[in-house]
């Protein structure tokens, strides 16, 4: 077909229409389906795809399975062009990670839509099912090896035909599920969706012409494209790492390292991933399309803000590195159903890190964000209801927070990064599907890590057994429990560790005839608590209780810098404990008549002791330092041509270029080194930073912290494993 | 003679309408709000129209039969943070819930535009409730409605006394799963009412009785803020309006479309939120009705926003959980969207050179080039004036002189970064507006499973008219009407509203029903009737004059939403389970496509609703007998060249001055109708015709 002209009035009409078109799809499909995962968590996504398979939009849903529908698109069209076929009202649904879903737990429904005989566009929707099969209810399994240890595999296949749903395909899908019935329900779901696009773009075209149509769709991923280049020509030339961990595979609890280097150069962006571990032998990796996937999830909120969410727009500026056969581009056949709550959000986590350091050298300064929570904290559960009747869930009931900002705290309990329209479903909503009961949820102190603006605080919860039969069968799955994974930014410290315990024999019951409710792990009596791993299945017993703790994120900033009244108001919610207030942020608090007051001189006192600390216990990071690392002289004339975060400038002396301390000035390193070399590091007891550290796996992770030699201002804060160096982590090219 | 007056206070202006009791408007008035001192706007308002009227205010007001009355007062007091000292008490391990807000209290009630800037994203900030006022009460309910731990009394006088140091003015009261058994929020209001008296309490059970405790709380919370500021304010007005003359109960509009008396908001202040452009809408059915329209658009142009509404049937389009600044409120509102398009909105350039047009609006001050007040960017309004459509003498009836000079300046700009000539830019920014519209109105209508070309289309608000007929277009509409006294037609609107109580009830029931179940349905909405009844006594609605309808929401188990499924028929015949399962899944494919029913899943009943409704306590409008063969030559004033997109050029367009039109005159388009408050265009394919009422009817020829 010829390309139509477009006019720049219909091109923008027609970039609102499939856009709304796209998000209406997904508004559909989530309120009709059944799980609280996906009407409340939002685990699903929508998009418009060209004919060829191109992303034209993704929706604002969870963005860590942005590109899975493209992935399948693409695979039904290699695949199925000459063979099977697909005509106009057919829908091929799969779940199969190698061929575009992102876990098993995912079905994709992908149909292409066609105008009289014309193929126009594919849509679709991939969305969590609670259960796919598998030896692990929920489907998330522990303790296989490889992947013929989950749930079935379900290559790309036709269900519905001319509209017909196929019955005989229909009961394969949904066979092998311990909820057929609700998966069924969500298959109509996403093909209420797609009817319904299907009738929105026969309305455009009626309205447009097919012609301009076909033209819009190129068009609309012209204009991201040249948006997104232009957005990456305006930040500095460069290259940034970040590493995060994933401890335990499902089989045995060590710690995965992901490496990333990215490198901004003029208008193209490329993330190396050389240096991270091959893949595990457990269910924790993740396939190509999740590597994708998961840097997409990264760069659509952080640097795509203000435009259109067009993948296929944002991707032919993006190079990726990445060895086969590693964590996050497993081969098969790896074990993968925890793929998106593991490698996924491992990788995710790791490209937002270095995307923030990227816009913290740039003039973007209120983009910056420290790492969210790591990970998402979840728990499946199986048992029975008090009458007999089967029970599986999945609950997604507890939340992490949001990372520092440069101007403000992260918002506190905010739901998972990159899943803008997520929600944690009231309890009353988990207590009306499933036989439990929650002692308390409640918004956990000291979990976010604390800067100048500190990480959001993270969710705790508490949950018992109630009206059931037996035991439940109880799994969890989470990342950043031995480690504190959301990693703060220019000072600011990491989050809490994640942590799941299990009461054992409590005396909640009891305490309920008594009329008192617990609200902490202290006011339980329990025979036993045991520290669950971050992967492990067992069992729930009637007179036990599981709790439940999310990191919140991490800080951004000094936290001896952060305004005294906020530390105030934080303690006084409840958010931050005095201690913590006293020995991280060095603010005294008082007890007045009036409550709870800052005590001025006591706090300038305890800030004071704190600096001198930071420069009494650091050792230099590089030994025989420079000349240009004695300070400058009086009067010496510096031009500072780039500010870093709230940590250092680059700096331009007699043509030469430092980095140098923002607090003092001091000199710190040259420009072709790390920022941080010539600090002091010291490393740090975590458990000052958070009671819950505890429970974090002390001997193998270190957490040390980088000041300033002359005034102790705080530059950096790293979460390393022993042994490691610290990470080159910025290098700018002007 | 008795007068029926409407008042509507909006951001700028509190505007007044009043009829007589042969259903004639008398007069319309406008004075400027007075946000610190509401009744003050509102007298002022009635002076103004009396004086129009050459009587004493005393005199209208005494011979004033329904004093009619809309307000943002609840909406104000929580997006301004203005409402009272207010404390939770709620069930002791879930005090965070009201600030978790189920984490995506930061997304609540925005844009998909908002949503997707990660780094902005906040929460109500503040809250309008403090942590310290949230107290936990040891007590707990389960899904089942069994008490797993009784209430502690103690901890209750602990609450009382801090409520009392802490000098709180009102408190909320929600406890989980109070709706399925209220005991023990009963018993708490119970206490705390008892032991301070004149405290404002609410309980859960009473405004929200749902499954949801963050929705419950907040809602809870939310009419707990607003309550003391907002019935204050109403006892003030009362009584300035008693001691002026007036001798009956004041009415008020409510959210949900209709009127209700202080009674009830007294205990439901929330039901006052956004009762203005509700009003609107009210005004729109009303018309409706008198025309044989029962499906309609409700198109409301003001200076920032763009309002859109639906009614279909002749009824609202309900919004069970509207969100107010980040809180979610379980008081069904109808539903009116908004994007931000107005005659404020800019024109502006985006970084790939195209032409942008809102959602910024040059407001109020500068405001647009054109009134020369320094706005240098151009405006919707800027546009209009270019193209010609709207007059620089004529416009707010010449009261207000407009600069078409600084308008083409501004535009130019523009022009000259597009590479376009002024008059293609100003069309093209014209386009672009209209289609940002068109597509609220898409979203409105077509989004939610309605046809547009099913609907007519009603444009108030001072800025609407101009467009209207382009988006009638867009939408395949062949018929609007543009009201006469369209700038003030929300205080038009609620005189023409009936009272409107709704109540509703948890009831979960899977079918097949079992019989006892069933005939608790039957008893749920006897009960639900009963209390309506109540209030009906209460307002001294005549028995005939009320009207009841029963909802049953309906939905495939598992499911998050209910569909409300309206019953008509007696429930007590054999097959009335399998007829209702069928009006469910017919409502349901008609929605959602045939292949997306699926019974195999369970189908099942959560809610059960009654609206009720008396209609006939207000007179109706009467129209003036239409003059056939009246020639609207005579109400021509100018012939103006004006830019027409649809021809891309000029053309010759006839000015008629509003108020010479006279029932029953023909105008056919091009043409330009210049009113007192508003301008509307006729393009080449409309005409239109001014009816008894005043009211101009446009036409569109088929595309």
């Amino acid at each position: 077909m010829s390309a139509a002209a477009i006019d720049p009035v219909t091109l923008e009409v027609l970039r609102h229409r499939l856009w709304i078109i796209n998000d209406e799809q997904g508004r559909i499909a989530s309120q009709l389906s059944g799980s609280p995962v996906v009407y409340e968590a939002k685990d699903f996504n929508s998009s418009l795809l060209t004919p060829d398979g191109e992303s034209l939009f993704v929706g604002i849903y969870m963005t860590r399975l942005s590109l899975c529908l493209n992935a399948v698109v693409k695979t039904v069209i290699a695949s199925f062009r000459d063979n099977v076929g697909y005509e106009d009202g057919d829908a091929f649904v799969t779940n199969d990670p190698w061929a575009g879903a992102a876990h098993m737990n995912d079905f994709l429904m992908v149909a292409p839509v066609f105008f009289e005989g014309q193929l126009v566009c594919w849509t679709g929707l991939a969305m969590h099912e609670v259960d796919v099969g598998g030896p692990n209810p929920g489907s998330f399994t522990v303790g296989t090896p490889d992947v013929f240890g989950e749930a079935p595999l379900i290559p790309p296949i036709k269900m519905v035909e001319r509209g017909k749903i196929r019955n005989d395909i229909e009961a394969l899908v949904i066979r092998n599920s311990r909820t057929s019935r609700l998966n069924g329900l969500n298959m109509r779901a996403r093909l209420a969706a797609i009817n319904r696009t299907r009738q929105r773009i026969q309305e455009v075209i009626l309205e447009y012409g097919l012609p301009t149509l076909m033209e819009a769709q190129s068009r609309i991923l012209d204009l991201v494209q040249a948006s997104f280049a232009r957005r990456l020509r305006s930040l500095p030339d460069g290259i940034w790492r970040s590493e995060g961990f994933l401890d335990h595979d499902g089989n045995e609890n060590r710690l995965y390292r992901i490496r990333l280097e990215m490198t901004k150069r003029d208008d193209r962006l490329k993330f190396d991933f050389t240096g991270t571990d091959v893949q595990a032998r457990g269910a924790v990796n993740c396939t190509r399309v999740g590597l994708e996937s998961g840097i997409m999830s990264a760069i659509l909120p952080m640097l795509c803000y203000d435009m259109s969410w067009s993948p296929g727009g944002v991707m032919p500026q993006i190079d990726i590195v990445s060895a086969e056969g590693t964590l996050n581009n497993a081969r098969h056949p790896a074990a993968v159903s925890m793929a998106t709550v593991s490698a996924i959000f491992a990788t995710s986590h790791v490209t937002s890190g270095t995307i923030a350091k990227m816009l913290a050298c740039s003039d973007l300064r209120q983009e910056i964000q420290a790492n969210w929570a790591p990970a998402w904290q979840g728990t499946t559960m199986a048992g029975h209801y008090e009458d007999g009747a089967p029970f599986t869930a999945v609950l997604l009931d507890e939340t992490g927070g949001a990372g520092g900002r440069s101007w403000k705290d992260g918002v506190d309990t905010a739901g998972l990064p990159g899943t803008p329209a997520m929600a944690i479903a009231n309890v009353e909503t988990y207590e009306k599907e499933y036989p439990i009961l929650y002692v308390y949820r409640r918004e956990s102190p000291d979990t976010g890590g604390q800067g100048l603006y500190r990480g959001g605080v993270g969710t705790e919860g508490m949950v018992i057994p109630h009206r059931n039969r037996g035991s439940i069968d109880t799994t969890g799955i989470t990342h950043g429990a031995s480690q504190p994974e959301a990693q703060g930014l220019y000072g600011g410290y990491p989050s809490s560790v994640q942590v799941k315990l299990l009461l054992r024999n409590t005396d909640i019951k009891r305490q309920f005839a008594e009329g008192t409710i617990p609200v902490s792990v202290e006011s339980v009596g329990a025979e036993k608590i045991e520290l669950m791993a971050a992967k492990q299945r067992t069992l729930l017993n009637p007179k036990d209780a599981i709790v439940v703790v999310c990191a919140g994120g991490g800080g951004y900033g000094d936290p001896i810098e952060r305004d005294p009244a906020h530390v105030l108001r934080d303690v006084e919610s409840g958010l931050v404990t005095k201690s913590v207030g006293r020995d991280v942020y060095g603010v005294d608090l008082r007890t007045s008549d009036s409550g709870l007051v800052v005590d001025t001189a006591a706090t300038d006192t305890l800030r004071k002791a704190l600096r001198k600390r930071r420069i009494e216990e650091g050792r230099p990071v590089s030994k025989g330092a420079s000349p240009v690392l004695q300070g400058l002289a009086d009067g010496t004339e510096v031009t500072v041509q780039r500010r870093i975060g709230d940590a250092v400038n680059l700096i331009k002396v007699d043509n030469k270029k430092y980095y140098a301390c923002q607090k003092c000035g001091r000199p710190l390193a040259g420009a072709e080194q790390d920022p941080k070399t010539g600090t002091l590091a010291r490393e740090i007891n975590v458990e000052v930073l958070s009671h819950w550290n505890r429970f974090a796996a002390a001997g193998e992770i270190v957490v040390r912290e980088f000041c300033c030699p002359d005034c102790a201002h705080m530059i950096a804060v790293e979460v390393r494993k022993k042994g490691d160096p610290m990470l080159y982590d910025t290098e700018i090219f002007d | 003679m008795s007068y029926y007056i409407g008042i509507d206070i909006g951001g700028t202006f509190t505007d007044c309408a009043v009829l007589d009791d042969t259903g004639r408007i008398v007069t319309i008035a406008k004075s400027p709000t007075r946000k610190d001192d509401p009744d003050e706007g509102v007298i002022n308002a009635v002076t103004a129209a009396a004086r129009r009227m050459n009587i004493e205010p005393g005199a209208l007001l005494k011979d004033c039969r329904f004093f009619i009355h809309g307000c943002t007062v609840a909406t104000n007091a929580i997006v301004e943070r203005k409402g009272v000292l207010t404390a939770l008490v709620t069930t002791r391990g879930h005090e965070d819930a009201i600030f978790i807000g189920k984490a995506s209290q930061k997304v609540a009630g925005r844009s998909e535009r908002d949503m997707i800037h990660q780094s902005h994203l906040d929460k109500a900030d503040p809250p309008i409730i403090a942590r310290r006022h949230v107290i936990g009460i040891s007590e707990r309910i389960d899904s089942h409605g069994e008490v797993v731990v009784a209430l502690n009394e103690d901890e209750i006088a602990q609450a009382i006394a801090l409520l009392k140091r802490e000098g709180v003015e009102s408190v909320a009261i929600s406890f989980l799963w109070s709706f399925v058994n209220t005991a023990h929020e009963r018993r708490v209001q119970e206490l705390i009412k008892k032991a301070l008296p004149g405290l404002f309490v609410c309980a859960s059970h009473e405004l929200a009785p749902v499954l949801g405790e963050y929705e419950r709380a907040s809602t809870t919370v939310a009419n707990a803020y607003v309550g003391p500021k907002l019935v204050g304010y109403i006892d003030r007005l009362e009584s300035r309006l008693a001691k002026a003359g007036y001798r009956f109960p004041l009415l008020l509009a409510h959210c949900m479309g209709g009127l209700t008396t202080m009674q009830e908001v007294r205990s439901r202040p929330l039901l006052t939120l956004d009762s203005g452009p509700v009003s609107g809408v009210l005004g729109a059915r009303f018309f409706g009705e008198v025309y044989g329209e029962p499906n309609i658009i409700c198109a409301d142009m003001g200076g920032t926003t763009f309002d859109v509404a639906l009614i279909e049937q002749g009824r609202y389009i309900l919004e069970e959980e509207p969100v107010i600044d980040r809180y979610t409120c379980l008081i069904p509102k109808v539903a009116v969207e908004s994007i931000g398009a107005g005659g404020g909105s800019k024109v502006w350039i985006d970084e790939n050179d195209l032409m942008r047009v809102g959602p910024q609006s040059a407001g109020a001050e500068p405001g647009p080039a054109c009134y020369g007040n320094g706005g240098s960017d151009p405006t919707v309004t800027d546009v209009n004036l270019v193209l010609g459509y709207v007059s620089p003498e004529g416009f707010l009836g010449g009261e207000m002189k407009l600069d078409r000079e600084s308008a083409e300046r501004a535009l130019d700009r523009v022009a000259a970064s597009l590479g376009l000539g002024r008059m293609e830019t100003a069309a093209g920014a014209f386009k672009i507006v209209n289609a940002h519209m068109a597509d609220l109105m898409r979203r409105t209508s077509i989004d939610r499973g309605r046809d547009p070309r099913d609907f007519v289309l009603f444009a108030y608000g001072g800025a609407g008219a101009i467009h209207i007929a382009y988006l009638a277009r867009e939408l395949g509409i062949s018929k609007i009407y543009v009201p006469s006294f369209a700038t003030v037609f929300s205080a038009l609107g609620m005189l023409t509203g009936g009272i409107l109580h709704s109540a509703e009830r948890s009831l979960s029931a899977s079918f097949p029903v079992a019989p006892a179940a069933w005939r608790e349905l039957g008893a749920v909405f006897e009960q639900l009737e009963h209390r309506l009844n109540d209030i009906f006594d209460q307002e001294e609605i005549e028995p005939a004059a009320r009207r009841y309808q029963r909802y049953v929401q309906m939905k495939f188990r598992l499911q998050p939403r209910a569909l409300p499924v309206l019953v008509n028929d007696s429930l007590d015949h054999d097959d009335a389970q399998e007829q209702l399962i069928a009006a469910f899944e017919r409502q349901y494919s008609g929605l959602y496509g045939a292949n997306a029913s699926y019974r195999d899943a369970g189908v099942e009943i959560v809610k059960c609703r009654v609206d009720g409704s008396a209609a006939t306590v207000l007179p109706k409008l009467v129209a003036e007998d239409i003059k056939s063969g009246a020639d609207a030559a005579a109400a021509i004033v100018a012939q103006r060249d004006i830019y027409l997109t649809e021809l891309d050029g000029y053309a010759s367009a006839a000015i008629y001055a509003g108020e010479r039109l006279r029932p029953g005159m023909k105008i056919a388009g091009p043409a330009v109708v210049e009113r007192m408050g508003d301008t509307i265009l006729l393009p080449t394919f409309a005409s239109a015709q001014v009816d008894g009422f005043g009211n101009i009817v446009l036409n569109l020829a088929s595309r």
